[in-house]
């Protein structure tokens, strides 16, 4: 027996670990407490990657549907070379635009996938590529594409006198919610150590959460009006001239326009939508606006609602207009260490609106970061059209269940003529693929947090080593998608490198390549077992370049405008209405992890406030049928007093292709496209809907 | 945030290894372990990982915006260790698991028990790599669980779930089970050796130690193991019906049986709500007159033998009066003593200080009493006391009708082997009767300790069997698994394996009279058979 430092890849955390590997098997995993940026926590899940990697449902062997609907093995590199052809033929007959491909999350931690696949993607040529971040967070992206970015950076948790934390609870998530590293490492003891120096913490969310549980206030709402409740907190420190003139006169457009639009978010407005008080709300505002230093960051409960576009909007507002970024001449925030060391500057990157610009699809979407909203995937493969997807490459995600209106997704995925899914089980997914590609896992291959830097508080990085041999079956994802380009004929161009196509690298050498350009070498990195701290870097937030000088955010365009004046003017909840609200399972991230038994239920149980319960005359255990205008779903019930009373509440990610399978309930049967879509990134509403709920038969 | 440790901890110490913080303490070679009453958790150096609560096999273990508001004070508890202790420097992390070799030499082992010196030695077993160990456990109920399922506190259903963390991970490792099945009535100690390498014996300490005084055979006199035994449905005590008509109890002994026996005569119906009360004794202590409660130590509060988690159970109950007769000089607040002596002083102190409120129900501490006489014509009418710290003082009576002796468990011999009668022990080096003959538990070392403190026995025991096996002293046995099963059939028809006390502990759970009650409990040997058989 052996133990093995790592670091976990289940989530952008990259919490350092000790592994105990015995004949190839991890058979236990702990934190390493020699780990500067993690300090000993894992989580329940990142402590059962033994359980991930070895445990029955983890698939070791490429698959291909057969006529009659069953998997037969097949050879991985000889079903690369049959997708590469029939994907060929597709896009010979129907173009370049009929290949699509959706990104998830676990692609996103394998540093060497994402570059590969997008340099493949490059050479395909097509425009529909899609990925969760549409479906969870791209809100932010819409935000900083209307208003724009200040470039000087966001002030850091470390030195913060408050923080605002609204929809998201690092406790269980470890993400703060803005990616910018605020609890995201060792949370619990950071808040603890924080809270101690002094840090004000103020959440917002319609449940007690574990966050919540350590908050100085605690706003409560009405889940669904977070437009109104910013707006709120905006009209209290416009109103009360608590804001800050000096960065507001330099870098904002619009602050006046702004207070007139959020002058009717009164705090007894407020009260009268959302029930929280308006002495909190005023003691709330009041005390994130004395700061002098902290930030409001907003996570998937802000991003996944209702008028979401706007009500990040109008928490980014809150910041800039508290002036709560990096000045010239501050210390810069910098975590790279493997990546180029960019420069900070206090200016402002202008509006950038790509959606508005170049290509547009069929339906009107435009590319936001590169990509279209998932939420139009399902009419690009069902609507009639020239460049209609018929093949659809999906690596490292379970779309089926994390899309909404799950109906309409196994409708639009079942037509497709290609469907390959790149998965380390048998997903709901995979099992409409045509073929399912068998990954290697972390732990089985080596990587560096080089793609994972923007999201850590210290300038930290970690190079790990493979500490257990992969299944023989099995194949490194990167080299999948290499050799897809390889028979479709597709050069491919990583780190200023164009590769050899009949000899692919090694992982270590593209590696090694990727982080040529940091500021401290790779071999150095990878000498530090439990990691490394670099030295913080020297550097100070310049001066404006003369080409930005004159750039300025803007804080109220038209469009936004518009809809600002439509989100307050949402009326409130009927009596007794109650809606849902989603929340994250501590041993599961997003559709991964639902098979371990001894983690929570093994089924999605529906969460009442109890008073909810014995007013709808509902029992413990009980079945409920939940009804949205979207779909219907039976679950249990289950008693949980942390809730504000009028929430119900599930988690996002499960349920099987059955709907009767007792693997639990997928929320997104209640979810999908109605007149409260989002503009832009056209997102439906996904948490806050307003549910019918009655006793099961 | 932080997790916290509360009342049933069983300090086996499953959690000290995995944290990664090394904030669990006393760790198993700390000097105050083996005194320790429960393990603490240091919230200042806890990183909310909850590693530990997955590993605590009674779910003691649990966040602080978790605990329900009697178990607040476990994070006081906590509090007050480390402000005394401070925290001990990191140690490297220390692993566990490990799994089977599967080219080892197999080793057949018979357990006698299933309570949890039983199971930790089998779960010992398992983990041994350098065996193969084939583990049958016979147990002479037709009853999973020893002293958890008959001993523990009907209301104390956190630690009553060691029963299903030990059964799953049996179950799991492969052991198998003969219930019903009493070894020197059944099956002979000699008979039983030739089918294995090596018997374990954890068949515990089943009887009360006698209190030596005239009138112990009154009726109206009780050992507290025949109690806790008829109130948690032991086949053997379930018909006790002990007289519950007079208005005051005297428990003599003052240890953790003690106040459990305490906290059950005085609780309320809705007390025993969620327990698993044997349901004669839940009907007998509804209509029980009982008004009184009086705990008598020989001793001073600070050697009050029961643990403060138990102490706290009892200053929790909010309808009855407490009072804790000593002086107030012996409950002040001084540096002397252990951390755990000081603490229940000070919960002592605490509940001498609580009002009188006039409630139905009262308990009563009386310290540096011991027990004389017990009078009464036919039946317990009194009890006579002296001081033990006032040699010239009167006998004192005390009018009671019912005296529950708990002093202490008393081993029983078995036919086959060596007994220590003073001790009540199978005497023993180290675990060690014999090369192949072996104890574990408090046949082993005496009635001390706690479910969590037979893991390190157990240990011990099972090294001294591999070292033997080792070194060549265990002959292969005789009889294989074949014969064996022949025997044990040929004995006894109505003997049963795992599948037949799943089916008992489904049908038990199942039986449940209402929602919050975990199950309804089998009490006679035949019901069980019954429902065991299908």
């Amino acid at each position: 027996m052996v133990q093995k430092i790592s670091y976990c890849r289940i989530c952008q955390a990259s919490c350092g670990i000790i592994a105990n590997v015995e004949d190839n098997r991890i058979v236990q995993i702990v934190g390493d407490a020699d780990n500067p940026l993690s300090q000993g926590f894992t989580c329940p899940k990142g402590r059962r990657g033994g359980e991930l990697l070895a445990g029955p449902s983890r698939l070791t062997q490429s698959l291909k549907k057969q006529p009659d609907g069953s998997f037969a093995p097949i050879d991985p590199l000889v079903a690369a070379a049959e997708i590469g052809a029939r994907l060929t033929e597709i896009i010979g007959e129907s173009g370049a635009e009929s290949a699509g491909m959706f990104r998830g999350t676990q692609q996103a931690f394998n540093s060497l996938t994402r570059s590969i696949a997008a340099a493949w993607w490059k050479g395909v040529g097509s425009h529909k590529i899609f990925s969760t971040m549409t479906i969870d967070q791209s809100a932010k992206w819409v935000v900083s594409g209307r208003m724009g970015d200040y470039m000087g950076g966001r002030q850091g948790f470390d030195d913060a006198d408050v923080w605002m934390l609204a929809g998201t609870n690092p406790l269980i998530s470890v993400n703060g919610g803005t990616a910018d590293g605020v609890l995201m490492h060792n949370p619990s003891a950071s808040l603890r150590a924080a809270r101690e120096r002094g840090l004000k913490l103020i959440v917002i969310d319609p449940r007690r959460t574990e966050t919540a549980y350590q908050a100085d206030i605690h706003l409560m709402p009405v889940p669904g009006h977070d437009a109104l409740i910013f707006a709120g907190i905006l009209n209290i420190i416009l109103s009360e001239g608590l804001h800050d003139r000096e960065f507001c006169d330099r870098f904002a457009d619009g602050v006046e326009a702004l207070a007139d639009a959020v002058a009717s978010a009164t705090p007894q407005r407020v009260e009268a939508v959302t029930g929280i008080p308006a002495g909190q709300l005023l003691e709330a505002a009041r005390l994130f606006a004395k700061g002098p230093r902290g930030m409001v960051s907003t996570g998937t409960g802000v991003c996944m609602g209702p008028d979401s576009n706007v009500a990040e909007h109008l928490a980014t507002c809150i910041n800039v207009v508290c002036g709560r970024y990096r000045r010239e001449g501050e210390p810069a925030f910098g975590p790279a260490v493997m990546m180029p060391d960019l420069p900070a500057r206090a200016e402002v990157s202008p509006p950038a609106r790509s959606w508005e610009r170049g290509w547009r699809s069929r339906f009107g979407a435009g590319v936001l970061m590169g990509e279209l909203p998932s939420c139009t995937l399902n009419d690009e493969i069902l609507e009639p059209g020239e460049d209609r997807i018929r093949a659809l490459i999906v690596s490292g995600a379970n779309p089926l269940l994390a899309m909404p209106d799950a109906d309409r997704t196994r409708r639009a995925f079942a037509s497709l003529d290609l469907l390959v899914a790149i998965d380390t089980r048998l997903s709901e997914t995979a099992q409409m693929a045509d073929y399912v590609i068998a990954p290697t896992m972390f732990y089985e291959r080596g990587d560096h947090t080089m793609t994972m830097e923007y999201v850590f508080p210290k300038p930290y990085a970690m190079a790990t080593g493979p500490i257990v041999e992969p299944p023989p079956g099995t194949i490194d994802d990167w080299r999948f998608f290499f050799e897809l380009a390889r028979v479709m004929d597709i050069p491919i161009r990583v780190s200023g490198r164009d590769l050899d196509m009949d000899a692919p690298p090694s992982s270590e050498t593209l590696l090694q390549w990727a982080a040529g350009r940091g500021r401290v070498p790779l071999a150095e990195i990878a000498a530090a077992p439990h990691g490394l701290l670099a030295a913080p870097r020297q550097a100070k937030v310049e001066p404006a370049s003369d080409a930005m000088k004159d750039n300025r955010l803007q804080l109220i365009p038209e469009d936004v405008a518009q809809e600002i004046a439509a989100a307050l003017a949402r009326p409130g909840a009927g009596d007794g209405e109650l809606r849902l609200i989603v929340r994250r399972m501590r041993g599961i991230m997003n559709t991964l992890g639902r098979e371990f038994r001894d983690i929570g239920d093994g089924f999605n149980p529906a969460h009442f406030h109890p008073g909810d319960m014995a007013r709808l005359d509902i029992a413990e255990d009980s079945q409920v049928r939940l009804t949205s205008r979207h779909g219907s779903v039976t679950a249990v019930a289950r008693a949980d007093p942390t809730l504000r009373p009028g929430c119900v509440s599930l988690t996002h990610g499960w349920g099987g292709l059955d709907p009767a399978s007792a693997q639990g309930v997928n929320v997104n049967v209640l979810t999908g496209h109605d007149a409260l879509t989002q503009t832009v990134n056209h997102m439906p509403v996904l948490t806050g809907v307003p549910l019918m709920v009655e006793r099961a038969a | 945030m932080t997790y916290v440790i509360t009342q049933s901890c069983c300090v086996d110490a499953a959690c000290v290894p995995v944290c990664p913080v090394d904030c669990i303490h006393p760790t198993t070679d700390e000097g105050d372990f083996a005194k320790v009453e429960m393990l603490y958790i240091d919230p200042v150096a806890c990183v909310d990982c909850g590693a530990c609560a997955e590993a605590c096999p009674v779910d003691a273990i649990v966040p602080d915006h978790g605990l329900t508001e009697e178990d607040r004070c476990f994070a006081d508890f906590a509090n007050a260790y480390y402000a005394e202790t401070g925290r001990a420097p990191r140690r490297p992390v220390l692993m566990a698991g490990r799994p089977e070799r599967a080219d080892a030499p197999e080793l057949r082992v018979a357990i006698v028990g299933t309570g949890p010196s039983a199971c930790y030695a089998a779960l010992d077993l398992l983990e041994r790599r350098d065996v193969r160990a084939e583990i049958i456990m016979i147990e002479r109920l037709p009853a999973f669980g020893g002293l958890v399922r008959y001993g523990v506190a009907p209301d104390h259903q956190r630690t009553k779930r060691a029963a299903d963390a030990f059964q799953r991970q049996l179950a799991r490792g492969g052991v198998r089970f003969l219930f019903n099945m009493e070894i020197g009535r059944d099956i002979s100690v000699a008979e039983l050796h030739a089918h294995f390498h090596a018997i374990i014996y954890a068949v515990g300490a089943p009887g009360g130690r006698n209190l030596g005084i005239a009138g112990e055979d009154l009726p109206g006199v009780l050992s507290a193991s025949r109690f806790v035994g008829w109130y948690n449905g032991h086949p053997d005590h379930a018909g006790l019906a002990p007289d519950l008509s007079g208005r005051r109890a005297v428990i003599v002994g003052n240890g953790n049986v003690a106040l459990d026996v305490a906290r059950i005569l005085l609780g309320s119906e809705a007390d025993l709500a969620t327990s698993d009360i044997a349901a004669p004794a839940r009907a007998a202590l509804a209509g029980s007159a009982i008004e009184e409660v009086v705990i008598l130590g020989r001793r001073g509060p600070a050697q009050t033998a029961g643990t403060a988690s138990e102490l706290s159970a009892l200053a929790r109950m909010e309808d009855i009066d407490i009072i804790v007769d000593a002086p107030p000089a012996l409950l002040d607040q001084d540096a002397s003593g252990s951390f755990a002596e000081r603490l229940k002083r000070s919960l002592l102190a605490d509940m001498a200080r609580r009002p009188l409120r006039g409630h139905r129900k009262r308990l009563v501490f009386r310290y540096f009493r011991a027990p004389l006489a017990i009078e009464g014509d036919g039946h317990t009418e009194r009890l006579l006391l002296s001081r033990t710290d006032d040699a010239d003082a009167a006998p004192e009576a005390l009018d009671c009708g019912l005296v529950i002796s708990s002093i202490g468990y008393r081993g029983a011999a078995l036919e086959g082997l060596p007994y220590d009668e003073a001790r009540g022990i199978y005497p023993n080096e180290g675990g060690r009767i014999l090369p192949g003959t072996y104890a574990t538990g408090w046949i082993k070392r005496g009635p001390s300790g706690v479910i969590g403190s037979n893991r390190r026995c157990a240990a011990e025991t099972v090294d001294a069997l591999i070292a033997d096996f080792g070194a060549g002293r265990l002959p292969a046995p005789s009889g294989d698994d074949a014969a064996f099963a022949a025997l044990a059939g040929a004995r006894r028809s109505d003997h049963f394996g795992l599948d037949g006390w799943e089916r008992i502990d489904r049908h038990e759970r199942a039986n449940a009279t209402s929602p919050a009650q975990v199950r309804a409990k089998l009490t006679s040997i035949a019901e069980l058979v019954a429902v065991a058989k299908g």
